[in-house]
């Protein structure tokens, strides 16, 4: 009678667990959240950890599905840099029921792209596929989350392709050793101040070990996010990435990143002598606010109006009115808790160099001493506008747009205030920050000398 | 007892879900059901100075795109001065009789627009994109920059040096150069020949033969705007009259120029291109039909070949042989004539074995039967991959005028999927044996010294190899038997 009474128990704990209790767990962590601005989205998480964000869009039969892991260079250890692209590289090499490079095979077949997206905090994978595709994105990207292949055989291939793409950037990009030593300037801590890509003997010496430990700590469900915005029915979608996502077990818990600190130390004044570089340069920055601050979005305003479009205050006077450089780009970068606007310029000959870095500060001083007028104002916003516009326009880049806001944003709640505030900065706002930031003791400046 | 046997139940159950759920990860899952879906029409009307207008909705587009082609390119710039038309056209949005060129620029920039400006042998497209509460804005400019250029001369300098910068970096692109070589064979004696300008004709532009080529071609008879965004055929001709109802001109008078021949013997040439670490394979020719029932089966018989990373190009030469990076073919439509390019890239050590299997599979392709499944796999990427390249709606609008130029939207824009649905084997197979059984020529761009066992043994497929300078100057002919 007691044992009947035990089995009972054990049935009726089983059947709880198993459908009710299994179902109220859901219900309590899968709820969905709807967003409405800039566009509507809704978002939950699957009992594993793993977010989920759909958003729809039937204009065209298309759809893009991101698969975002919150893991990049900055993760990265002394004596390991490039593990970050050399796992980005793996996931295409195969897993458990997918082929080496058959992902890009069967992402192909179907006329779709499929593409990689790699930075100092996010590793991003995302394929644009017509509409009804949905079930072989899932799986091909649930395969590699659960089971990816890593071997020395798959190392050693992907570490050929990485070495490649470093010699490929290193002859593309005559300047890139000065941003590398620019970047550890201004970052002092390793884990953002050396290269996203890494160095070529830190990729050579990795060992399987090391990809192993990366890829069991990083890549789990409780780590990433998955974006789907297109044409899609949303409860059959949902139906479908459970089906495929749910059963990858949960990886340990991540320690959050809040131990990089920020320690910039300036003002710094430096000269880089880089016989191989074809015309002297310089790269210039300002500490600003982080990202998250209040303080940002006045930023992203000076940026508009000091660097980004033909009609910018040091585009058109540097490059375009008094010709000091022949090519001037630059804008803000924001690396996890830091940021800085940035600026690169390269000119004819060193005396160009200096009378253009007098004529920055002068610009620089005028942002400081005087209102920007209604119609310069009203050119920056509209060109943040449409800038922000352009990269939602497609379904990847809405899907790399939300994938980058659930993790380095606070809240997805309030992503349109965020994105509403530089268009209500006013002129004021500029010159205070402009007085507040645009200080000696948060320059820096590296000068390119050929000799 | 009981007890133990309950636990191995449950064990057994949860063991048995967990295997029965993993099973679906084995195979690649079916695709979900495709939904009916259309192009969106593109609605057109011609205003009475006879500028034709087409509009392409998009109801939640925050951009408005602009369109406008001028049925004019390089073919129409006289003997003496190629490159006329680019050089024209270029000037225009430097400055207006109103606006200087930098007021021009903010003005773009105030409405959060991009303008660009292109040039072909057939067409000049300017295209502009700009924020769409501001469509007033942007047509009035444009109006300006079309019907009252300025033409200053120090700005004619400007758009000189910026064209020296783009001929010159072109210069050290192998790709570009390989075609540009196929290019001056297809298109010989042709009015197509001048695009292919260089610097030299540039220079002796002045800015009288400038006015004198815009007096002669701007001419809304000569032109087509397309408007794609959220509006309506009825709200955009009415602004478009506005803007440019001023715009007249005589009737333009279009030469009967000859189409474009296929040539009849193959060429190999080769251009030195110091320190390349891979060769650059361009090869090509004209095909010779007119008729816009050829396309579809062109474009299926290109997917068959070489129109993506699945098609059989890529992969026999990059995937299963492991001779090539890329392996790619294209098929180009100019208004009199259409070009069947292929276009490799390979390691040097390799040159020879993929010139030998694109032949190969040349041959396959105009001499065997295309396997049915084949055919519907093709047919199948053209249809299901046409969306995804549609999404920006500067994309689409300017897919949509070109179509609109070549004058085939009835063909091809509105009857999209019927055309290649309801194409079969026996059609492919006959447009492949009339249309493509031509020699293709060759370019072959690389290192010469990475190349050396190639010149030892070129002989085994060819008799001769011309060698020409960047500028496609002949330097000299190694034949059969020379000495290497």
């Amino acid at each position: 009678m007691k044992e009947r009474l035990i089995l009972k128990k054990i049935i009726l704990v089983f059947i709880l667990t198993v459908i009710l209790g299994d179902s109220f767990l859901i219900r309590a962590q899968t709820e969905e959240k709807l967003v409405t601005n800039p566009f509507p989205f809704v978002y939950y998480h699957l009992k594993n950890g793993l977010g989920v964000i759909m958003a729809e869009d039937d204009t065209l039969p298309v759809i893009t599905i991101a698969v975002a892991y919150k893991v990049g260079s900055s993760q990265e250890k002394p004596g390991q840099t490039g593990l970050a692209f050399l796992l980005e590289n793996l996931m295409f090499q195969g897993s458990m029921n997918v082929g080496p490079m058959q992902h890009f095979s069967y992402i192909s077949r179907v006329g779709g792209r499929s593409e990689a997206k790699l930075s100092e905090d996010l590793t991003i994978f995302y394929q644009t596929v017509p509409s009804h595709q949905l079930p072989l994105v899932l799986w091909l990207e649930s395969d590699r989350m659960l089971s990816l292949n890593i071997s020395e055989e798959h190392i050693d291939r992907s570490k050929i392709a990485v070495l490649d793409e470093l010699v490929q950037r290193r002859l593309r990009e005559p300047f890139l050793d000065s941003f590398i030593i620019f970047d550890q300037l201004l970052y002092r801590n390793f884990s953002l101040s050396h290269p996203v890509l890494g160095t070529e003997e830190d990729v050579v010496s990795l060992t399987v070990d090391d990809v192993r430990e990366f890829y069991k700590n990083y890549y789990v469900p409780n780590n990433a996010v998955l974006c789907l915005i297109g044409d899609f029915n949303r409860r059959r979608a949902r139906e479908l990435i459970e089906k495929y996502f749910e059963s990858i077990p949960k990886g340990k818990t991540i320690p959050a990143q809040s131990e990089i600190l920020e320690n910039f130390d300036g003002p710094i004044f430096k000269i880089y002598v880089d016989p191989l570089v074809p015309a002297p340069a310089f790269h210039l920055a300002y500490r600003v606010a982080p990202m998250t601050s209040e303080d940002f979005p006045v930023f992203k305003i000076i940026e508009y109006l000091l660097i980004r479009g033909k009609t910018s205050w040091l585009q058109r006077r540097l490059l375009r009115r008094e010709k000091l450089v022949v090519r001037i780009d630059g804008g803000l970068e924001s690396k996890v808790n830091s940021a800085f606007l940035r600026l690169f310029a390269v000119a004819n000959n060193e005396v160009m160099i200096e009378r253009s870095l007098k004529a920055i500060e002068a610009e620089i001083s005028r942002l400081k001493s005087t209102l920007v007028s209604a119609e310069e104002l009203e050119i920056a916003r509209n060109k943040y506008r449409a800038d922000l516009n352009q990269s939602l326009e497609t379904t990847a880049g809405r899907a790399l747009f939300l994938a980058e806001m659930y993790f380095r944003y606070p809240s997805l709640e309030d992503i349109a205030k965020h994105l509403e505030r530089p268009l209500k900065v006013a002129a004021s706002e500029i010159v205070g920050l402009a007085n507040r930031y645009f200080t000696n003791e948060n320059l820096a400046i590296l000068k390119i000398r050929i000799r | 007892m009981i007890k133990k046997l309950a636990w191995i139940g449950i064990l057994f159950l949860w063991f048995s879900s967990i295997e029965a759920q993993e099973k679906f990860r084995r195979l690649p899952p079916y695709p979900e059901p495709i939904k009916e879906w259309r192009l969106p029409r593109l609605e057109t009307v011609t205003l009475t100075n006879g500028l034709k207008i087409a509009v392409i909705s998009r109801r939640n587009s925050p951009f408005i795109s602009l369109q406008l082609i001028l049925m004019i390119g390089e073919s129409f710039s006289p003997e003496s001065l190629p490159g006329l038309a680019t050089v024209t056209a270029r000037l225009m949005s430097r400055g207006t009789t109103l606006l200087s060129a930098s007021t021009i620029e903010e003005k773009i920039e105030s409405i959060g627009g991009q303008l660009e400006i292109l040039v072909s042998c057939d067409r000049t497209l300017f295209s502009f994109i700009f924020l769409k509460e501001y469509l007033n804005e942007a047509l009035s400019l444009l109006s300006q920059i079309i019907l009252q250029p300025a033409f200053a001369s120090n700005e004619l300098e400007a758009v000189r040096r910026t064209l020296f910068y783009d001929l010159a970096e072109k210069r050290g692109q192998s790709e570009v150069l390989a075609e540009r070589q196929l290019l001056r064979w297809l298109l010989k004696g042709h009015p197509y020949e001048k695009s292919l300008f260089n610097e030299e004709s540039i220079r002796l532009i002045s800015r009288r033969d400038i006015q004198d080529f815009y007096n002669r071609h701007y001419r809304p008879e000569n032109a087509l705007l397309v408007v794609g965004g959220n509006i309506t055929l009825s709200e955009a001709s009415k602004l478009i009259s506005h803007y440019f109802n001023i715009w007249k001109g005589e009737e333009p008078r279009r030469p009967a120029w000859p189409t474009l021949m296929p040539l009849s013997e193959r060429i190999l040439g080769f251009i030195d291109l110091p320190r390349s670490k891979e060769v650059t394979i361009t090869m090509g020719n004209v095909v010779a039909s007119r008729s816009f029932n050829d396309i579809f089966p062109l474009l299926v018989l290109n997917q068959v070949f070489g129109g993506s990373p699945h098609s059989r190009l890529f992969m026999n030469l990059r995937e299963t042989r492991q001779l090539a990076y890329i392996a790619f073919s294209k098929i180009e439509l100019l208004q009199l004539g259409w070009l069947f390019l292929i276009q490799i890239k390979s390691p040097p050590e390799s040159l020879l074995a993929v010139l030998k299997e694109i032949d190969q599979e040349l041959n396959r392709l105009i001499k065997e039967k295309l396997p049915a499944a084949e055919i519907e796999q093709a047919k199948s990427f053209l249809l299901e991959s046409f969306p995804l390249g549609l999404e920006p709606i500067e994309v689409m609008t300017r897919r949509a005028a070109e179509i609109l130029a070549l004058k085939m939207e009835e063909e091809y824009w509105n009857s999209w999927p019927e055309n290649i649905l309801t194409l079969e084997a026996a059609r492919i197979t006959e447009v492949s044996q009339r249309l493509l059984m031509v020699p293709f020529s060759i370019v072959i761009v690389g290192d010469s010294r990475r190349l050396t066992n190639f010149f030892e043994e070129y002989e085994q497929l060819f008799n001769q190899i011309k060698i020409y300078d960047y500028k496609g100057q002949l330097l000299y002919t190694l034949s059969k038997g020379d000495e290497k």
